[in-house]
């Protein structure tokens, strides 16, 4: 992957500057393209520091935390605690700030990891198989987006809502990319849960997606749904599939959801970790006879309307 | 003392630490503002202190026009403990609600749940995480990972207890392990 540096403003000298630095950026593996600000998401943008126009498009790189080289004509140093270089700066400097800038953030990293090229055309799918057999977290790419899957604290984390969004609206698509992510985010992220990402894509890509074969599954946590109260219907089938309900007719079955959103929503269930390979036994303990006094089959039909258990997701 | 609760009635618990957000919990799931009822305590069950009193909370939601759910909240200092299997009995279900900021979560957790099996083995639990607004980045899975490694597979959600439709989504789910 090329690492993205944008110029804004800095006059056509620098600019042939630039792009010999980025030449010699291939000497420590990286390949860099420089070219015109045009407003979006970099690795890098280079302003310069005595002009107003260079001081808004600092400001508002910092807001996207897109990392700045601010070039000033009061020396010829690098001064890496401002990320200030001076325009006649040698052009070792300028490598140098460019690595010391790459470093800060991760786009070094990303540059040189061999990134897997996802074959599967469903981004869910393709996400859901990129997490099956992996305890730590991911970074997943689509479209110059990035999202962290982060299983170690149960989030999905990406520099904006708007970006996030963004991301969900590709989880039926082509395209995406995967590799460790190493567990840091961007520092003022935007959050979500896990579960509720990964479920609400389920259903809402449930049609595309192939049968979920639930019989090789158990369910190994209950989705968090918490803060998704309109999530129903997840919460119908996770209780099944803990009963060991283990078909997708008899889970359509008992619950009159469609079958294919059956399926989505377990594919969600799957893409967060929820459920785990049957033959996979851990510590089942199996929970005592219950002493509670069940509620009468009448009664709790009415608990289950009172408070809406049957009420339709979507 | 507090009295049998009607043996037909339809009662819900919900338990938890002090502070945790029992009555606020409540209060959302209520048509009315709940009860606190006053409660004088013997002196031996207070140890030194001779006299106190405990207020625990006590709500009913109409199911339709004739049946009332009857919802108590547990008195969750440990001196009250020997409530617990009074206000227990009889219940279907409990809704264990923990504070997200508890640093011995797992470990709240386990007790609670311990102490909850031991009075009514086999009663169907949920736990409801509160105030994970006011934490950055909350996270579950230290908790789910220590249930599981105990083979506990009970929902556990994180709502806000202020928020209705988020506490009414707990019932919901405990209602859903009960289906
Ligand atoms: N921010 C936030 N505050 C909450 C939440 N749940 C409860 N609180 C607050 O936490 C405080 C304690 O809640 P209570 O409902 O009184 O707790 P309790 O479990 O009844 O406490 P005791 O009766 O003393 O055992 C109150 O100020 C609530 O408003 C939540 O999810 N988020
Ligand atoms: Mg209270």
């Amino acid at each position: 992957m090329n690492i993205d540096i944008r110029v804004a403003g800095t006059g056509e000298d620098l600019q042939k500057r630039l792009r010999l630095a980025s030449g010699l950026l291939l000497a420590h593996k990286i390949r860099s393209t420089v070219r015109d600000w045009d407003g979006t998401r970099c690795d890098c943008v280079v302003v310069t520091g005595d002009d107003l126009f260079g001081q808004r498009v600092r400001a508002y790189a910092a807001l996207k935390q897109i990392p700045v080289l601010t070039i000033t004509r009061a020396n010829d140093t690098f001064d890496p605690a401002t990320n200030t270089i001076g325009d006649g700066a040698p052009l070792n400097l300028y490598v140098r700030a460019f690595l010391a800038i790459l470093q800060a953030g991760d786009a070094l990293s990303r540059a040189r990891a061999p990134v897997a090229s996802g074959e599967d055309r469903i981004g869910l799918l393709a996400l859901s198989r990129a997490l099956a057999d992996r305890e730590g977290d991911l970074l997943a790419m689509v479209d110059g987006i990035e999202v962290h899957i982060l299983q170690s604290s149960g989030h999905v984390a990406a520099r904006s809502q708007q970006d996030l969004e963004q991301a969900k609206d590709q989880l039926g698509s082509p395209g995406w990319q995967f590799r460790d992510s190493n567990g840091k985010p961007c520092d003022s992220c935007y959050f979500e849960s896990l579960d509720i990402f990964m479920i609400r894509a389920g259903i809402r890509y449930g049609g595309m997606l192939p049968a979920f074969p639930v019989a090789e599954y158990r369910l190994g946590c209950w989705p968090d749904l918490g803060t998704a109260p309109d999530l129903v219907d997840p919460l119908r089938i996770a209780s099944l599939v803990a009963k060991g309900h283990r078909s997708l007719d008899e889970l359509a079955g008992l619950t009159g959801i469609d079958q294919s959103q059956v399926s989505g929503i377990l594919w969600g269930f799957r893409a967060a970790s929820l459920l785990v390979p049957e033959g996979r036994r851990d510590t089942l303990a199996s929970r005592p006879e219950s002493k509670a006094r069940m509620p009468y089959a009448n009664v709790f039909q009415k608990l289950a309307s009172r408070f809406g258990l049957f009420q339709k997701s979507w | 003392m507090m009295e049998n609760p009607d043996s037909a009635a339809v009662k819900l618990v919900i338990a938890g630490p002090v502070g945790a957000g029992k009555t606020t919990t409540i209060r959302s799931l209520s048509e009315t503002e709940p009860l606190s009822t006053e409660m004088p305590m013997t002196e031996a069950a207070m140890g030194d202190k001779t006299t106190t009193t405990v207020a625990f909370d006590f709500s009913t939601v109409m199911l339709d026009e004739e049946v009332p759910l009857f919802i108590y909240g547990l008195p969750g200092q440990s001196r009250f403990q020997h409530m617990w299997p009074i206000i227990l009995e009889g219940a279907f279900g409990v809704v264990l609600v923990l504070d997200a900021r508890d640093e011995a979560l797992e470990g709240t957790c386990q007790e609670w749940l311990g102490v909850l099996d031991e009075i009514v083995p086999g009663l169907p639990v949920v736990i409801g995480v509160t105030k994970t607004d006011t934490l950055e980045a909350p996270s579950l899975r230290s908790l789910r990972s220590a249930l599981a490694s105990k083979g506990i597979v009970l929902p556990v959600f994180t709502f806000d207890a202020r928020n209705r439709e988020q506490a009414n989504h707990v019932i919901r789910a405990l209602l859903a392990t009960m289906a």
